[in-house]
C-alpha cells in the first residue's frame, strides 16, 4: 500500500542574503506516514523541526528531495496553485494559534472555506458537528481576544478540520497552553485520530509526543531514531521517549 | 556611564529609525522654511513702502499666525506617532539596565539633534527660497521687483524661538510619558489587542444630521450677506459631520454589510469588510483629519485662485472706465450743477495734458434701498430688521439711449425694468414716505448698461424713467422717508483717454479740484478716481490672498501627505501579521496583493471623495461670497475649482502610489 505522505532525501540549505554563509538545516531526511497514523517529530531547538514542517506545509521549498502527498509531488506545484493546494489538503494547528482578531471565532473557522469560495449554507452545515465535538459551540460569536488559550487552540483545530484535509500538521500545538488545556487538547487529538484523521505533530514536549503512535527523532538535520508505541500506555511511552532523548543528548553520537 | 555614549546612541537611534525620523525631520524643515519666509516678507522694509502694502502686511501676519498654530498641532501629532512606534525599543533599554534618567538623556540628545537639523536646515532652505518666493509674490501683486538679497535676522530669531519651544514641548511630553510608564507596558503598548469597534448609533445620527444641515445651508443660501453670516456655521456643521461620518457612520454601514451573509462570505468582501472595520477604529480620526485638511486646501486654493484670476473682471465692474468722476448733486443749491460745463472742463484738462478722450459715458443716477412688500416696494425698512431688501437704481430715458444706442419713448408713469425676480410683473408700486409711485412696465430688459459703480449684496432692480423730473420726484420721495439717510442724485462720467497711466492719475487729480469757480455750479461732493491707481490695491489684495492660499495649501498638503505616509507604514506592520496568517490558511499571494490594494485604495481615496463632495456643496456658498468682491464669473470659479481638484488629485495619486509600494514591501517582507 502506498503511504499518504512520503518524504524522500529532503535537504535544505539556507543562504544568507549576500550568499556569504550557508546553513544546513536539513541534511537528508526520509520517512513516510500512512493514512490514519498519528506521528510526532521530536528534536531540540535548531534540529531542523520547523524547517521540516514548513516544507511539509508548502510554505518553504527544499533545496533538494521530494515530498509526496497521496503520490503528488508538493515541491513541483506551481506558486500560484500552492495556496489552493494547501487549503484543500492540509490542516494547520500552530503554537500561537494564528487566529485573526478582526474575525469572530466563527469567521476564523470559516476563513479557509470562504477562501475556497464555498457556499454559506454548506459552511453552516460543516461547522455544527465539529464545533460540538470540540466544545466551542458557545463561543462561536465571541472574538479571539475574549476567550482562553485552550479555547483558541480548539478553534484553530476546528479551522484545520473544517476543510476535511488529508493530513493535519501541528506545530508545537501545546506550546502556549497550561497543563489542563494541554491534556484536553491531546485527548482531542487522540479522538480526532480515532475518527480517521492523519496527524503529524512537531513538538519538543515529551508529554505531547507520548500521545502519538510513533515518534521520530531529528538531530542535526537527519532522522536519527524512531520508536513505536505498540501496545504500551502513555506513561510507558513517556519513559521510552525520555530515555531516547537522554541517549541523544549524552552519548548520542551515531557512529560512536 | 561612559561619557559620549548618550549622544552617539541618540544619533544611532535617529539613523536606525530613519523610516520614521526622516519624514518628521523633513516636516520640521518644511514648516520652519514656511515660517521663516512668511516672517521675512512681513518684516521686509522694502515691502512696507510699496503701494497696497497694508494688504500684504495683513495677509502675512495672518499667515504667520496660521503657520504657527499649525506647526504646534502638527509637530505634536507626528511626535506622538513616532513615540508610539518606539516604545518597544525604549523599553528594551530599560530592561537591559538603563535607568529612566539615562533614557531621558538619550531623548534629550535626540531632540537636540532633531532640532538642530530641522531648524538649521529649515532656515537655510528659507533663506535660499525667500528671494524666489518674494519674486513670485511680487509678480502676483504686480509690484516692481526690488533688487538685492536679504537675510532677515528678525525672522531667524522668531523661527528659532518658536520651533525650539515646540520641540522642547514635545520632549517634555515624551519625558513625562517615559517617567509614567512601566517597562512591561512600554513593551506591549505597540501590540495591544484591538477590540472590534462599537456601533455608535447616536454619533452616526448626529453625523448624518449635521452634515445634512451643513449641506442644506449651502444649498439654500441665496444672498452674499446670508452666506457671509452663515458660512462659519456651515463649516462647523460639516466638520462635525465629517468626524462623525468617519468614526460612526462608516462603522454602522460596514456592520450592516456584514449582516448580509451572502454578501459577506465572499472571499473579497470577507477580508475587505472585516479589514475595513478594524481599520476604521484606528484610522477614523486620521481619515477625518485628512478629509478636512484636503477640503481646506481645495477651498482655499480654488477660492483665492478664482479671486485672483477674476481680478480684471472685478476691476471692470468697480471701474468701468480709466477715469471715473462722480458728483453728488446738491439739489438745494441755488447755483445748479451744470453737467455740460463739467464735460467741457474735463475735456480741457485732458487735452491740456496732451491727450484726448477716446470714450465718454455720462449719466445721472439715483439709487436707494427699499423693502420688498408682497406686491410693492416700501420705505418702511427700519421697522423690520429682517426685511427683504432690494436696491433700486434709476436712470433717464435720454441717458439710456446715449448709453445703449436704442430708441425709447416713455410716458411719465412708464418704466423699463431689469430684475431677476420681477420678470412676471406688469406694474411696480413704490410707497415712499409721503409719495407713492405706480409705474407700468413697458418692457422687461435683459441687461442694464451700468451699475453706477455699485456692488450689490442684495437683489437689485434697474429702471429707466422718462426724464430728470421723474428722477427728481423719486429722489424727493425717498428723501421724505429717509431724511438724513437718503441717497442723493449722482452724475457719473466714465472716461477713457489715450494717455499713460501716470498722466491719467494726474488728470484725475486736476478734475477733482474743479469747483463752482470753474462754472460747473455747486455740488455736495466730487470724487474722481482712476482704474490705474486702484488696480495696484486690488491686485495687492487678491494677489496677497492667492499667495496665502497657495502657501498654506502647500503646507497643509505636506501635512496630509505625511499623515497618510505614517498611517500606511504603521498599518503595514500590523497587517503583515494578518496576511501571514491568511497565507498559511490558504490565501494565494495574488489575492493578498489584490485585497491590500483594494483596502488602501478605499482608505486613501475616501477622504478625497468626501472632500470633493464637500467642495461641490461649498461651491454655491463660495460663489455668493465671491460676489461680495464683485466677482460674478461663475464659469471661471468653476474652472478654478475643477482645476484645483484635479491638481490635488494628481498629487494625492502620486503619494498613494509611493506609499502603496512601501506598504506592500512591508507586508510581503519575509
Amino acid at each position: 500500500m502506498m503511504s499518504l505522505l512520503e518524504v524522500k532525501n529532503l535537504k535544505k540549505i539556507y543562504t544568507t542574503r549576500f550568499g556569504g554563509n550557508h546553513v544546513q538545516a536539513l541534511t537528508d531526511v526520509s520517512f513516510s506516514v500512512d493514512a490514519g497514523e498519528y506521528v510526532s517529530i521530536m528534536g531540540e531547538s535548531g534540529s531542523g523541526k520547523t524547517t521540516l514542517l514548513n516544507i511539509l506545509a508548502a510554505l518553504d521549498k527544499p533545496t533538494s528531495g521530494d515530498v509526496l502527498l497521496s503520490g503528488k509531488d508538493m515541491t513541483k506545484i506551481k506558486d500560484k496553485d500552492i495556496a489552493a493546494f494547501r487549503r484543500d489538503n492540509i490542516g494547520f494547528v500552530f503554537q500561537d494559534f494564528n487566529l485573526l482578531d478582526t474575525f469572530s471565532i466563527k469567521d476564523n473557522i470559516f476563513l479557509p472555506l470562504v477562501l475556497a469560495g464555498k457556499d454559506y449554507k454548506e459552511m453552516e452545515q460543516r461547522i455544527k458537528p465539529l464545533a460540538e465535538k470540540l466544545g466551542i459551540t458557545d463561543i462561536l460569536k465571541k472574538y479571539p481576544y475574549e476567550v482562553s488559550g485552550g479555547q483558541k487552540q480548539r478553534t484553530a483545530v476546528c479551522r484545520a478540520l473544517i476543510t476535511n484535509p488529508q493530513i493535519i500538521l501541528a506545530d508545537e500545538p501545546t506550546g502556549a497552553l497550561d497543563s489542563k488545556s494541554t491534556d484536553q487538547l491531546l485527548h482531542l487529538f487522540g479522538k480526532i485520530n480515532e475518527d480517521g484523521h492523519t496527524i503529524l505533530m512537531v513538538t519538543h514536549s515529551v508529554k505531547a509526543a507520548s500521545h502519538a503512535k510513533r515518534v521520530l527523532f531529528i538531530k542535526d538535520g537527519v532522522v536519527y531514531h524512531q520508536i513505536y508505541r505498540g501496545n504500551s500506555g502513555y506513561d510507558e511511552m513517556y519513559q521510552k521517549i525520555s530515555d531516547t532523548l537522554t541517549l541523544l543528548t549524552t552519548g548520542g553520537d551515531k557512529n560512536a | 556611564m561612559r561619557k559620549g555614549l548618550f549622544p552617539s546612541l541618540a544619533l544611532q537611534n535617529i539613523r536606525k529609525n530613519g523610516k520614521f525620523y526622516l519624514p518628521y525631520i523633513l516636516t520640521i524643515i518644511g514648516t520652519v522654511t514656511g515660517f521663516y519666509i512668511i516672517s521675512a516678507i512681513a518684516s521686509d522694509e522694502g515691502v512696507a513702502k510699496l503701494r497696497g502694502a497694508a494688504y500684504v502686511e495683513l495677509m502675512m501676519s495672518l499667515g504667520i499666525n496660521i503657520i504657527g498654530i499649525f506647526a504646534v498641532i502638527f509637530l505634536l501629532y507626528t511626535n506622538s506617532f513616532l513615540m508610539k512606534r518606539r516604545h518597544k525599543e525604549l523599553a528594551l533599554y530599560n530592561m537591559l539596565g538603563m535607568e529612566k534618567r539615562h533614557i531621558a538623556w538619550i531623548l534629550c540628545y535626540e531632540s537636540l539633534y532633531v532640532a538642530l537639523i530641522g531648524i538649521v536646515g529649515g532656515l537655510l532652505c528659507g533663506i535660499l527660497l525667500h528671494k524666489l518666493v518674494s519674486l513670485a509674490l511680487f509678480k502676483l501683486l504686480r509690484f516692481d521687483i526690488p533688487f538685492g538679497f536679504t537675510i532677515s535676522t528678525a525672522a531667524i530669531k522668531a523661527s528659532t524661538i518658536l520651533f525650539a519651544s515646540i520641540i522642547g514641548i514635545t520632549l517634555l511630553f515624551n519625558l513625562v510619558r517615559i517617567r509614567k510608564a512601566k517597562p512591561i507596558e512600554l513593551l506591549r503598548s505597540s501590540s495591544a489587542g484591538e477590540k472590534e469597534p462599537k456601533t455608535k448609533w447616536l454619533l452616526a445620527l448626529i453625523g448624518v444630521l449635521s452634515l445634512g444641515a451643513g449641506y442644506y445651508i449651502a444649498l439654500t443660501t441665496k444672498t452674499a450677506i446670508q452666506a457671509l453670516t452663515i458660512y462659519f456655521l456651515a463649516v462647523f456643521l460639516v466638520i462635525v459631520g465629517t468626524y462623525c461620518l468617519f468614526t460612526a457612520v462608516s462603522i454602522v454601514v460596514l456592520k450592516q454589510l456584514r449582516r448580509n451573509k451572502k454578501l459577506y462570505y465572499k472571499t473579497k468582501n470577507f477580508i475587505g469588510i472585516s479589514g475595513m472595520l478594524y481599520r476604521m477604529k484606528q484610522n477614523a480620526v486620521g481619515l477625518a483629519n485628512i478629509c478636512i485638511l484636503s477640503t481646506m486646501v481645495l477651498v482655499m486654493v480654488s477660492g483665492t485662485l478664482s479671486l485672483y484670476l477674476g481680478t480684471e473682471d472685478m476691476l471692470d465692474s468697480f471701474y468701468p472706465g480709466q477715469i471715473i468722476s462722480e458728483i453728488t448733486i446738491n439739489t438745494e443749491a441755488e447755483n445748479v450743477f451744470q453737467k455740460d460745463i463739467m464735460v467741457e472742463n474735463i475735456n480741457d484738462i485732458i487735452s491740456k495734458n496732451n491727450g484726448s478722450i477716446t470714450r465718454l459715458e455720462e449719466y445721472t443716477f439715483l439709487s436707494f434701498v427699499v423693502g420688498r412688500g408682497e406686491n410693492y416696494y416700501h420705505t418702511n425698512v427700519e421697522k423690520s430688521l429682517n426685511a427683504d431688501y432690494v436696491q433700486l437704481c434709476f436712470i433717464t430715458e435720454e441717458d439710456y439711449m446715449k448709453l445703449t444706442g436704442k430708441k425709447v419713448e416713455l410716458k411719465e408713469n412708464e418704466i423699463l425694468f431689469f430684475s431677476d425676480t420681477m420678470k412676471d410683473k406688469e406694474n411696480i408700486r413704490i410707497e415712499s414716505g409721503d409719495y407713492s409711485f405706480d409705474f407700468t412696465i413697458v418692457e422687461h430688459l435683459n441687461s442694464f448698461p451700468t451699475t453706477g459703480g455699485l456692488t450689490s449684496i442684495v437683489d437689485t432692480g434697474y429702471g429707466v424713467v422718462k426724464d430728470e423730473a421723474v428722477l427728481q420726484t423719486l429722489y424727493e420721495g425717498q428723501k421724505s422717508a429717509y431724511g438724513e439717510m437718503a441717497s442723493n442724485l449722482k452724475w457719473i462720467a466714465i472716461i477713457d483717454t489715450d494717455q499713460k497711466e501716470e498722466i491719467q492719475i494726474k488728470c484725475a487729480e486736476e478734475i477733482s479740484s474743479l469747483s463752482s469757480a470753474n462754472g460747473i455750479g455747486d455740488y455736495s461732493f466730487l470724487y474722481v478716481t482712476t482704474r490705474a491707481q486702484n488696480s495696484y490695491e486690488v491686485y495687492a489684495m487678491t494677489g496677497g490672498f492667492l499667495f496665502l492660499g497657495l502657501f498654506l495649501g502647500f503646507l497643509f498638503n505636506m501635512a496630509t501627505v505625511l499623515i497618510i505616509y505614517y498611517k500606511q507604514i504603521s498599518e503595514g506592520y500590523e497587517d503583515k501579521e494578518r496576511f501571514e496568517i491568511m497565507q498559511k490558511v490558504g490565501l494565494p499571494k495574488k489575492d493578498i496583493k489584490h485585497s491590500i490594494s483594494m483596502q488602501i485604495l478605499i482608505v486613501f481615496f475616501a477622504p478625497l471623495v468626501v472632500s470633493a463632495i464637500h467642495v461641490a456643496f461649498d461651491f454655491r456658498l463660495m460663489i455668493r461670497l465671491l460676489s461680495l468682491f464683485s466677482l460674478t464669473n461663475n464659469g471661471l470659479t468653476m474652472l478654478c475649482t475643477l482645476g484645483t481638484l484635479l491638481g490635488f488629485a494628481v498629487i494625492y495619486g502620486i503619494v498613494y502610489w509611493l506609499t502603496a509600494r512601501t506598504y506592500y514591501k512591508i507586508v510581503s517582507a519575509e
